[in-house]
C-alpha cells in the first residue's frame, strides 16, 4: 500500500517536472528521437543488405549467360546441349527471351513505364542459359571456359553472383563501420543533452530536494523522479519514432520489395523490420537516458 | 537523549568545534548561544547526520551517528524536526501542502495527511491559513508553517536554528512561546540563537559557545556574553 502510494508520488513529480520545463523536456526528446531514427535507419539498410545477400546466396553457383539478338534458336539449342555436356555442370535451364519478358512484366507489374517502354525494343528482355555448377570449386574454371572465345559469338554476356555478393558485402561492410560511428556519436550527443536537462532540472528543483532532504526523504524517493522524467523522454520519442518508421516502411514497402526481388517476404519482412526497431529503440533510449540521468544525480544530487 | 563525547569539527582548517562535552536530556529546553561564527549551526548539522565528527562521537539514545548507515540517515531525520531562520517553504504550495509535503515523503496515506495535517496546523495556531501561499503570509506565520512542517512526524527532537533571527520582537516572541508549549508536549527542544533577550526571559539551560567551545553551561542560564 504504502509502495504504490510512493510510487505514485514519484512518478507525479517525475510528470511534473516534465512540463514545468516543456520545451527542455521537447528538445531533450527531439534529441533522443533523432538518434534513434538515426539507429533505425541503419538497422533498416543493415537487415534488407543481409537480406539481399542470402537472397543471391541463394542463386551462388548459378551462372546466368545471356544470349545475344543474333543468335536463332537452333543455335541456342545446340549451345545449350554442349554446354550441358561440358564438365562440372550439374543442370542447364534454358529460359526464352518470351519466359523472360513474362518474368519482367510479372516483377514490375506496378511500373508502368517500364512496362510500356519494352514494347519499344524488338527483344526487349534477353534469352539465357541458367548453368548450375556441381562443384563450387571449380566454378571459376566453368565460369572462364563461358567467357571463352567459343562462345562470345553466342553470348552477350557472363554474370556470376559472386560479384554481386561481393558489392554487398562491400555495402554491409560500409554500413556497418559508418552506421555504428554514426551511432555512436549520436549516443554520446544524446547522452550529454540528457544529462545537462536532467542537471537542469535538478538546478531548478534544488530547493524542493534540500527541504526533502530535512523531512527525512529516502535517496531513491528524491531521486526517482529524475531518472523518470528521463525515461519519459525515451519511451515518447521511441513512440514518435516508431510511429514515423512504421509509415515509412509501410510507404516504401513495395519499392523495398522490387529492389530485393522478394515477392513473398512482403508483410512478414515489413513486421519483422518493425517489430525489431522498436525493440531496438526502446532499449537504446532507455539505457542512453537511464545513464545520463543517473550520472547527473551522482554528479549534482547531494544526498 | 544526545550526548557530545569530545566532538572536534573542522571545515578545511576552519576549527568549527573543538572538544565539546555536552549532555542534552529527554524534554529539556537548551539554548545555545554564542556569536556568529561560534559553531550552533554545526551542532545542528552533527545532529541531524549531515556531517560527520572528525574527532569524538555524537550518541543519540546511545547509538552513534556516525554507525548509521548512509541509507538509514533520512529516517534519523524524521525522529528530528528542524527549523531555519530562513524558513524554506515551498512557494508554490499552501500551508496545508508544505506540512502534508513532509508527509507524503514518508508514504503516509491520502486519508491520514487529511486527518493529521489540519490537527498540526490547530497546534501552532494557524487553522485558518490552511489555504494560504507563502506569500500571503507573515514572516512569524510562515515560520509557524515551518514549524508545523517539523512536527508532522511527530519527532522526539526539534532543533530551531535562529528561527526568530529575520522576525520583529513580538513575531519572534509569539515563535518562542509556541516552542516553550511543544517543549511544555512532551518534544525536546534545542534553540540557537543571538537574540540575548529572549534567552533571558525564557529561563531555561543556556550553553555559550565561543570558538568552538562550550565556555558556559547553566541551568536557568543568562545570556553572558
Ligand atoms: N560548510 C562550511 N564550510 C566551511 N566553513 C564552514 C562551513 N560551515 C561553517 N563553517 C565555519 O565554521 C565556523 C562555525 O560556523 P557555524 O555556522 O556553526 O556558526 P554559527 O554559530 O551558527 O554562526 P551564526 O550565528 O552566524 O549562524 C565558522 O567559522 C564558519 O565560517
Ligand atoms: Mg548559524
Amino acid at each position: 500500500m504504502t509502495k504504490t502510494i510512493t510510487t505514485r508520488r514519484v512518478v507525479r513529480s517525475a510528470v511534473t517536472n516534465f512540463f514545468r520545463n516543456f520545451w527542455v523536456s521537447v528538445a531533450a526528446t527531439s534529441m533522443v528521437a533523432i538518434t534513434l531514427f538515426i539507429i533505425s535507419t541503419i538497422l533498416v539498410l543493415y537487415t534488407l543488405a543481409v537480406l539481399s545477400i542470402s537472397n543471391s546466396q541463394d542463386k551462388v553457383g548459378v551462372i546466368t549467360a545471356y544470349f545475344n539478338d543474333k543468335t536463332t534458336d537452333q543455335e541456342m539449342a545446340d549451345i545449350k546441349a554442349e554446354v550441358e555436356l561440358l564438365p562440372n555442370v550439374r543442370e542447364v535451364i534454358f529460359i526464352s527471351h518470351e519466359e523472360a519478358e513474362r518474368r519482367f512484366r510479372e516483377r514490375h507489374k506496378d511500373n508502368s513505364i517500364l512496362i510500356s517502354s519494352l514494347s519499344e525494343f524488338e527483344k526487349p528482355v534477353q534469352a539465357s542459359l541458367s548453368i548450375r555448377s556441381e562443384d563450387l570449386n571449380n566454378y571459376e574454371g566453368l565460369y572462364n571456359e563461358l567467357k571463352s572465345q567459343r562462345y562470345s559469338a553466342y553470348f552477350d554476356r557472363v554474370s556470376d553472383t559472386r560479384v554481386v555478393i561481393e558489392k554487398l558485402s562491400r555495402i554491409i561492410d560500409f554500413i556497418t563501420k559508418f552506421g555504428i560511428i554514426l551511432a555512436l556519436i549520436f549516443m554520446a550527443v544524446t547522452v550529454m543533452v540528457t544529462f545537462n536537462t536532467i542537471r537542469l532540472t535538478i538546478y531548478n528543483r534544488r530547493e524542493e530536494v534540500e527541504i526533502m532532504r530535512l523531512v527525512g526523504a529516502t535517496n531513491w524517493y528524491i531521486r526517482w523522479p529524475f531518472i523518470i522524467e528521463a525515461m519519459m523522454y525515451a519511451v515518447l520519442a521511441t513512440l514518435i519514432v516508431s510511429i514515423v518508421a512504421f509509415g515509412l516502411l509501410y510507404l516504401l514497402s513495395g519499392s523495398i520489395e522490387e529492389f530485393l526481388s522478394l515477392d513473398s517476404l512482403g508483410t512478414n519482412l515489413i513486421n519483422a523490420l518493425f517489430s525489431r526497431i522498436v525493440i531496438v529503440n526502446i532499449l537504446a533510449s532507455l539505457g542512453l537516458s537511464i545513464l545520463a540521468s543517473y550520472i547527473a544525480i551522482r554528479r549534482y544530487l547531494k544526498i | 537523549m544526545i550526548k557530545f563525547d569530545s566532538v572536534t569539527k573542522a571545515y578545511n582548517k576552519v576549527l568549527a568545534l573543538n572538544n565539546v562535552n555536552l549532555e542534552i536530556h529527554k524534554g529539556e529546553f537548551l539554548s545555545v548561544v554564542g556569536q556568529s561564527g561560534a559553531g550552533k549551526s554545526t551542532m545542528m548539522s552533527l545532529i541531524i547526520g549531515e556531517e560527520r565528527p572528525d574527532e569524538g562521537q555524537i550518541l543519540i539514545d546511545d547509538i552513534d551517528i556516525a554507525a548509521i548507515r548512509a541509507k538509514d540517515i533520512p529516517y534519523l531525520r524524521r525522529k528530528i524536526g528542524v527549523v531555519f531562520q530562513d524558513i524554506k517553504l515551498l512557494p508554490m504550495r499552501t500551508a496545508f501542502e508544505n506540512i502534508a509535503f513532509a508527509l507524503e515523503v514518508s508514504g503516509e496515506k491520502p486519508s491520514m495527511i487529511q486527518k493529521e495535517v489540519p490537527k498540526i496546523l490547530e497546534m501552532v495556531g494557524l487553522e485558518e491559513k490552511s489555504k494560504a501561499f507563502p506569500h500571503e503570509m507573515s514572516g512569524g506565520e510562515r515560520q509557524r508553517v515551518a514549524i508545523a512542517r517539523a512536527l508532522a512526524h511527530k519527532p522526539v527532537l526539534l532543533l530551531a536554528d535562529e528561527p526568530t533571527g529575520n522576525l520583529d520582537s513580538i513575531n519572534a516572541w509569539e515563535i518562542i512561546q509556541l516552542l516553550l508549549k511543544i517543549n511544555k508536549a512532551g518534544t525536546t527542544v534545542i534553540l540557537a540563537t543571538h537574540a540575548k533577550d529572549i534567552v533571558n526571559s525564557v529561563k531555561k539551560r543556556v550553553i555559550t559557545l565561543e570558538n568552538g567551545e562550550v565556555v558556559y553551561d547553566q541551568e536557568k542560564g543568562k545570556y553572558v556574553l
